[in-house]
């Protein structure tokens, strides 16, 4: 069965039935990646332009390794490298993309709210591949994937997600995802960093990790952006890692196991260090891998869209 | 051109005297006043609800002329006025150049005498509108500007406020202020708040604007001066004014129309014309922005019109420039939006006696042999506004499709083209 949407915008805009639906496609593609011929032929003849505007590496290469698994016609476009420096406007760069015929678009974004920006106005499917401090919605179905993966269940799963929280389009994207799925969910972190109203979206604020990690089942760790802060709402990062970091001895103290998550790339002794990133505790690797079966999954159900000509 | 209005009831608010009557207009005077005038070779005006009040008097549109002609000119800015029933408006002197000389105040006087219109010129407080050296204010107010004001550019600095509010004093000049601390607006995108959150956007908080209210009404008090606080949004805000004006500080404030109408809720699409500044808050800031009118608190309703071209407008949502049309569409989206226990004649007051008191303007007079500066509307006119009622060379207006109640029909002053 299809999406009942034409676009992957966010996960607040789509049903809790349409993200079960994607976990559940997710399952029948993870087998896929993991046998010796990793390609299947169920995007022949869509072609995908991966439209960047900000610098990404995993999730780029995710969404990529996930078209051409899907044996998708790929083409790749970086603000760097485009027209964009030379003043055009984000809707003129997207239609001349289009006047090539491109099927889906998959786009990060600097500024909240450009998918959807971009949905009124062009005749494609657009996947949101991180909007600003919005959403990113494929990660937060990622990291819902690996917990019901480990747990065999979502609902009732404690969560805080630790960090910078005000810029991170992760966390809002997991709130939502978590909260539609009926999990139990917190943050933590510095306060300048956390939304003043975050308490409207139904989650729990802990002003100190260890109380956040003594209630949680899994904690989601968010790398700490010094570069996404216009302010600066923390002093440094020797001091966020003596305030907020997550270490082994931190973790043993807690008397009881916790999952760990984190949305990488790692600062390896800020947020966590190098002992917990690669304890028994972490399953940072799994998020990676699962990262390219929820977006082929993704891909594969919007692009049947497209193919029976929905939303047309 | 003669003019007859039929059975037009008569809003008097000095006189709390509303009347039904037949007026008869000729060369932009009013020749007669009876409940039945009967003239031959006469224009005769019928609507089912016919009033006609002073004319309106905006208290803040945006001037685009000169600097942004591409954007809006003064043509266009009184066509806009005029379609929506104003006949006298306030011009922000945030031009380019700005307006802070004699000569452009001049400039804008004289510019808009053949539109029906009256442009009513602030200058710039400050030069550049930069918040640092003060204009040759004395000068400024002798050519006709009416207040002093840096505009879109809220004025922060304590030592400046303090030196312009002394300074005018003995002229009685007039100062006005947006309350904005800059310093936490100057990544804002919109109202801080649970909508803010779940977009993902940085916020404008609520006080960004009680921190500054705060600060000017303290400077008034300190200097015996006089100011008048421009687009107030929030009800935290509207409280502090409440109390300032309860210690009979001379203290005026007026808010823009689209703060009455619409909350952070319209922002959930993205839709760019619902940037503003002062940001959509809350429903609860709405309503008590609406308290503020009845109780007196909030003097006059602004328009707030200001106009963005495409280019500024049809991009991602940070990108975009703040503001939206207002002026056409400003009495119906009123009337359209106001709680049931707000009374039209009080908006009409908030348009007309409201800012002409805190301008110290003269009150045109309804009576005979008076010249003629009248907005004719009709109170309960329902209609829906669309892309041709924009007089503006921009369109970014959130009324577009929206269904007002109430409506302009003409205005008569100065020049007597009543169409």
């Amino acid at each position: 069965m299809p999406l009942s949407t034409k676009h992957l915008l966010g996960i607040k805009e789509i049903s809790e039935q349409d993200i079960w639906q994607i976990l559940e496609t997710a399952v029948r593609f993870k087998e896929v990646i993991n046998r010796p011929i990793k390609k299947v032929p169920s995007l022949r003849d869509i072609t995908i332009a991966n439209v960047f505007f900000e610098n990404s590496t995993r999730t780029r290469i995710s969404f990529e390794l996930a078209e051409r698994r899907l044996s998708a016609d790929v083409v790749n476009f970086t603000a760097s490298s485009s027209s964009v420096a030379k003043g055009e406007t984000l809707l003129d760069t997207i239609n001349n993309i289009l006047a090539m015929k491109v099927d889906m678009i998959v786009m990060r974004h600097p500024s909240p709210g450009a998918p959807h920006f971009l949905a009124k106005y062009v005749n494609a499917s657009i996947i949101n591949a991180g909007d600003g401090t919005h959403e990113h919605p494929t990660q937060a179905l990622l990291d819902v994937y690996s917990i019901q993966e480990y747990f065999g269940r979502i609902q009732g799963i404690k969560v805080v997600i630790v960090g910078d929280i005000m810029h991170s389009r992760v966390a809002l994207s997991n709130i939502f995802a978590l909260k539609k799925l009926g999990a139990e969910v917190a943050v933590c972190g510095p306060l300048s960093l956390i939304p003043r109203y975050i308490s409207t979206l139904g989650v729990h604020v802990f002003e100190h990790v260890q109380q956040a990690l003594l209630w949680c089942d899994v904690a989601n760790v968010l790398r700490i952006q010094l570069e996404r802060q216009k302010v600066k709402a923390f002093p440094s990062l020797r001091e966020y890692a003596l305030y907020y970091g997550i270490n082994k001895e931190l973790l043993s103290s807690l008397n009881k196991r916790i999952l760990i998550l984190h949305p990488g790339p790692i600062n390896r002794g800020i947020e966590l260090t190098s002992d917990v990133a690669d304890s028994e505790h972490s399953i940072i690797l799994q998020q990676v891998e699962n990262g390219v079966a929820i977006r082929m999954a993704v891909l594969y159900l919007l692009a049947e869209n497209i193919q029976i000509g929905n939303f047309q | 051109m003669r003019l007859l209005l039929k059975n037009a009831l008569i809003v008097d608010l000095s006189e709390q005297n509303f009347l039904h009557q037949d007026i008869l207009i000729e060369d932009c005077i009013i020749r007669r006043i009876s409940p039945h005038i009967v003239e031959r070779d006469v224009q005769v005006i019928q609507s089912s609800d016919l009033c006609v009040s002073a004319g309106w008097v905006d208290m803040s549109a945006r001037l685009c002329e000169p600097g942004f002609e591409h954007i809006d000119t003064i043509e266009t800015l009184c066509q806009s006025a005029k379609a929506g029933g104003f006949t006298q408006v306030v011009v922000l002197p945030n031009t380019s150049p700005p307006l802070q000389s004699k000569a452009a105040i001049e400039f804008v006087k004289k510019s808009s005498q053949n539109f029906g219109v009256e442009l009513l010129p602030t200058a710039c407080a400050t030069f550049n509108a930069a918040g640092e050296e003060m204009c040759e204010l004395y000068d400024l107010h002798r050519a006709g500007a009416v207040a002093f004001t840096d505009g879109i550019r809220a004025l922060n600095h304590p030592e400046v406020i303090k030196n312009i509010l002394l300074y005018i004093k003995p002229f009685g000049g007039l100062f006005i202020n947006r309350p904005e601390e800059r310093a936490l607006t100057r990544f804002g995108q919109m109202h801080e708040g649970a909508i803010s959150t779940q977009l993902g956007m940085n916020g404008i908080p609520e006080i960004a604007e009680t921190l500054p209210l705060m600060r000017d009404i303290a400077l008034v008090e300190y200097t015996k001066g006089k100011i008048h606080f421009s687009g107030i949004s929030t009800q935290n805000g509207v409280q502090i004014l409440r109390q300032a004006k309860a210690k009979g500080l001379p203290i005026t404030a007026d808010v823009y129309v689209h703060n009455l109408c619409f909350t952070d809720e319209a922002l959930t699409t993205f839709d760019t014309n619902f940037k503003l500044n002062p940001p959509l808050r809350t429903e609860s800031d709405r309503i008590s922005l609406w308290e503020g009118i009845a109780d007196g608190t909030i003097d006059a309703i602004a328009s707030g019109h200001f106009p963005q071209d495409i280019e500024s407008k049809r991009l991602e949502f940070d990108f975009a420039e703040f503001g939206a049309l207002s002026l056409e569409s400003c009495f119906g989206a009123l009337l359209a939006y106001k709680p049931s226990w707000i009374s039209w004649q009080v908006i009409v007051e908030k348009l007309t006696s409201g800012p002409r008191k805190i301008l110290n303007l003269p009150s045109p007079k309804i009576a005979e042999n008076q010249p003629a500066n009248l907005t004719v509307f009709d109170k309960s006119f329902s209609w829906q506004f669309n892309l041709e009622n924009i007089f503006s060379k921009s369109k970014n207006s959130p009324y577009i499709g929206k269904n007002l109640v109430g409506k302009p029909l003409f205005t008569v002053f100065n020049s007597c083209n009543y169409d």
